[in-house]
């Protein structure tokens, strides 16, 4: 049986939990000849892609198109189909650094991929069954640190994943260092595999501790990210074989990041990538930790999301701020959209993640004066203070509290712009935005505080019908939005493009109509919290009386 | 006063949407008690058991164990090894053996060796599965599997042990040998704290119980004091003679309260509110009056006749 030392049982009972119960001889030997099999299976069919042995007496003059020939001249080492070039047995003269390098791209790729998806797989699968289960319950109930537990369960789960890659190790940077690829290149790869792998087990953590426990969800979206991200790497990799040379142009579709080249060599988009995936790795850390202490809390504490969005904005605006060159086709309010757009995706996250449900809610407004009262605490003050910082409070006023964080560095950039018209358009793009991201709180909030089983489900379908269905609509009746630019202000619209047909004040009228129903969404929300806190003092006082 | 109660709660309550599951329960159990929570299906002990275990959060009040105070949010390593909690369903990892299973607690709840060693033989010992040490869960009995779980509840030697329905599905035997543990803890110093429906194992096992209706906790005594307010004792006298000689003379004593004949079987059932000596005196006189008595055996109400004077039966 595989023993494990006992300092790694002391130090991490739960990673040595994880690897004795997955990292037994005959999983461990299976998984090994698993992942050596597929490499010699790799192997064999690249042997076939090489050149063959041309008979020099019955074809003097053929060739043929090898990708793995050494090509006839410099000048055709670009050209993908170059003729081979033979000696006098008719023996074609092959490239094999080039053979190596297309083994180390191909392994490059799916290495990571196997270990992001089965990773993702088996640890939603994991932690869900153990939630559901009840077993967690009592890890939870033991001294360790949640820390250590969370970090057992990242490295113990996908111990085969890790297996599969370690055991293919040896041969990708083999064929690396045989391609000419640079052991740092090669060395900061591993790194940004293991960041954007600690980031998506992380959030798969995250996930699972949310109730989460279909495995091949985590691992679809897994996988189908992983795939846009190739194919957006593929449509960008220059048609010319780069192995050697150092190419100039962009490797992926994406622009400076406050003035640094970022997309233009391997090391930068490494970097880059170590840098953005860490960032995210602490920050989905801390809420998986917090689910973990406690399974009820929202996955966010207010004060977390105010510095996650200052966080977010800083790294968004980085792509517009000073990288690209504007002109008539590339105008600053064009990016405005995209970061518009993003801040969408970004805000209905923080929704999610902050509004407590219905319970808490209910023992917010039941029981809120009775705590203020134990801690000594009263006031008007005290209740803003609540709703910006408190555990269970609504999330409408934080979420205007970020959405002010999110305005306040765009607007600085705005600011910058040169053209009064497009500022004019770009400051009300944000009010309607921002005002369209509140009534979406506040909706979300009303909804998850209903009384059905489904609340989350239904939060989801309302707001997604509400943000796709209105230009869907508008588009089957013909209403583009040259003719009623209006009617898209409410929707999943990018804002500015429309606010360039129609005038300010038209537009001013639109967020008037938003405020409106604002107010009304606050005022149904707000009747509902005081309702549900006077039928509990009128329980009180009955109480009393008898 | 805090300081010697092995737990107390101020005001505790659990709401679920608009049910009161436990409503501002102020418990308080003494160090080194066993103390039985009694009280229909859902009358808010599991709620209340989970609080106090921190697997559930209070909507209101305050929990101490050993005067310091519970908060679900904050790590407090040193409130956390003097809790045992073994819930009613007692999930467990059926990949492991019975050895690496509590050998994975024991870990977790850090205790080094040999201190860890020589506590996990003690605890197989105590709950008698030293034989089955190296058998995979999957295969244990449920007998097995609950004292498998008692095990992995005291690895650490909590000082308080809160057990839901620890008998719930078990077959006689297994529920004397748990029974016998619950004693032979009890012993060591642990103030345990149990649910159960069978009130004949709690009236064994307990030195105090509390009763849970509607959420409330109606009643909380030492038992000896229950039994004093509200048990009533019942003498059975058979004789050879007449019965309404034997009644007659019965009528005559002013600690009998009820009176009810059986005369096939020649005997009267009377409920009785003496001492010991009293009855012993009310024999004698029998006796000394020339009436052929051939039994006298008194009884007592036990905790199941108890419970339902209290008329504590309504769920929350």
């Amino acid at each position: 049986m595989f023993t494990l030392p006992n300092r790694l049982k002391e130090k991490n009972p739960q990673l040595s939990r994880e690897l004795k119960g997955r990292l037994s001889p005959r999983n461990i030997g299976l998984t090994i000849a698993l992942s050596l099999l597929a490499q010699i299976v790799m192997m064999i069919g690249y042997w076939g892609k090489l050149p063959y042995h041309r008979d020099a007496e019955q074809y003097p003059l053929s060739s043929q198109y090898n990708p793995f020939c050494v090509p006839t001249s410099e000048s055709s080492r670009f050209d993908y189909s170059h003729k081979c070039i033979y000696d006098a047995l008719g023996n074609p003269a092959i490239d094999w650094h080039r053979w190596w390098y297309e083994i180390f791209h191909l392994m490059s790729w799916v290495l990571p991929l196997i270990v992001f998806t089965v990773g993702v797989y088996l640890l939603i699968s994991d932690i869900g069954r153990e939630e559901k289960r009840g077993t967690l319950n009592f890890v939870r109930m033991s001294p360790q640190r949640s820390q250590n537990i969370l970090l057992g369960k990242l490295i113990g789960v996908p111990a085969i994943a890790y297996l599969i890659v370690a055991a293919a190790l040896p041969l990708h940077l083999m064929a690396g260092l045989n391609g000419y690829v640079s052991l740092v290149d090669i060395g900061i790869s591993y790194v940004l595999v293991a960041a954007i792998a600690g980031c998506l087990f992380v959030a798969a953590t995250l996930f699972a501790l949310m109730g989460g426990s279909q495995g091949w969800v985590g691992a679809i979206a897994v996988w189908s990210g992983y795939v846009i991200f190739f194919s957006a790497w593929q449509s960008h990799r220059p048609v010319r074989y780069t192995y050697g040379i150092r190419s100039i142009e962009r490797l992926l579709p994406l622009p400076d990041w406050y003035g640094l080249k970022i997309s233009h060599s391997i090391e930068m988009i490494l970097l880059f990538g170590v840098i953005t995936f860490s960032t995210a790795t602490f920050w989905l850390w801390q809420s998986a930790n917090r689910r973990f202490r406690k399974p009820t809390a929202t996955v966010i504490s207010k004060r977390q999301s105010y510095l996650m969005t200052a966080c977010f904005e800083l790294w968004l605006l980085g792509f517009v701020v000073n990288s690209i060159t504007w002109n008539e086709w590339q105008r600053p309010i064009h990016y405005q959209m995209i970061l518009l757009f993003a801040n969408l995706g970004w805000f209905l996250f923080l929704i999610a993640a902050l509004s407590p449900h219905r319970q808490a809610l209910l023992d917010w407004a039941r029981y809120r004066q009775q705590k203020m009262a134990e801690q000594h605490r009263t006031g008007r003050k005290l209740l803003i203070q609540d709703l910006c910082l408190g555990e269970s409070s609504p999330a409408v006023l934080a979420i205007a509290l970020n959405l002010a964080i999110a305005a306040v560095p765009m607007l600085i950039w705005v600011a910058s712009w040169t053209n009064a018209r497009e500022q004019e358009q770009a400051v009300l793009s944000v009010l309607l935005s921002a005002t369209i991201a509140l009534m979406i709180a506040t909706l979300t909030q009303l909804i998850l505080m209903q009384r059905s089983a489904k609340r989350s489900i239904w939060a989801v379908s309302v707001i997604l019908a509400l943000l796709i269905l209105p230009p869907i609509l508008l588009s089957l009746v013909g209403g583009w939005y040259a003719k009623s630019p209006l009617a898209f202000l409410w929707s999943l619209t990018l804002f500015a493009p429309y606010l360039t047909w129609i005038s300010a004040s038209t537009a001013l009228l639109g967020w008037l109509a938003q405020v409106g129903i604002l107010a009304g969404l606050s005022t149904t929300l707000t009747r509902r919290l005081v309702k549900a806190g006077v039928s509990e003092s009128k329980a009180l006082m009955a109480g009393a009386k008898r | 006063m805090q300081q010697t109660l092995a737990i107390a709660t101020h005001g505790l309550t659990k709401r679920f949407d608009n049910h009161l599951a436990v409503h501002e329960v102020e418990l308080q159990v003494e160090t080194g008690e066993v103390y039985g929570l009694i009280g229909p299906n859902g009358a808010g002990k599991t709620t209340l058991i989970r609080m106090l275990a921190m697997a559930e959060e209070p909507t209101l009040g305050e929990i101490y164990i050993a005067g310091e105070r519970l908060q679900r949010d904050r790590d407090k390593p040193s409130l956390k090894r003097q809790l045992g909690y073994l819930p009613d369903d007692f999930p467990l990892y059926d990949d492991l053996t019975v050895w690496d299973y509590l050998e994975y607690f024991a870990h977790l709840y850090q205790l080094r060796d040999p201190y860890r060693t020589r506590r996990l033989h003690e605890v197989l010992d105590l709950v008698q599965l030293g034989h089955k040490r190296n058998s995979l869960i999957a295969s244990l009995s449920r007998g097995m599997k609950q004292r498998l779980s008692l095990a992995r509840t005291v690895i650490h030697e909590p000082s308080v042990l809160l057990l839901d329905e620890p008998v719930s599905g078990l077959d006689p035997i297994a529920r004397v040998q748990f029974r016998e543990i619950i004693k032979t803890l009890q012993a060591t110093g642990m103030t345990v704290l149990i649910s159960s429906h069978v009130l004949s194992d709690l009236a064994e096992l307990c030195t105090s119980v509390g009763v849970m209706e509607l959420g409330y906790l109606v009643e909380s005594a030492s038992l000896q004091e229950l039994y004093r307010r509200l048990s009533r004792q019942e003498i059975v006298i058979t004789t050879l003679g007449s019965l309404s000689d034997l009644e007659v003379e019965l009528r005559h004593h002013p600690q009998i309260e009820v009176l009810v004949s059986c005369a096939d079987k020649h005997q009267v059932r009377v409920q009785f509110s003496g001492t010991v000596e009293a009855a012993a005196d009310l024999l004698r006189s029998l006796v000394q009056a020339g009436l052929p008595i051939t039994g006298f055996h008194q009884t007592q109400e036990d905790l199941e006749a108890i419970f339902l004077k209290l008329e504590h039966t309504q769920t929350s």
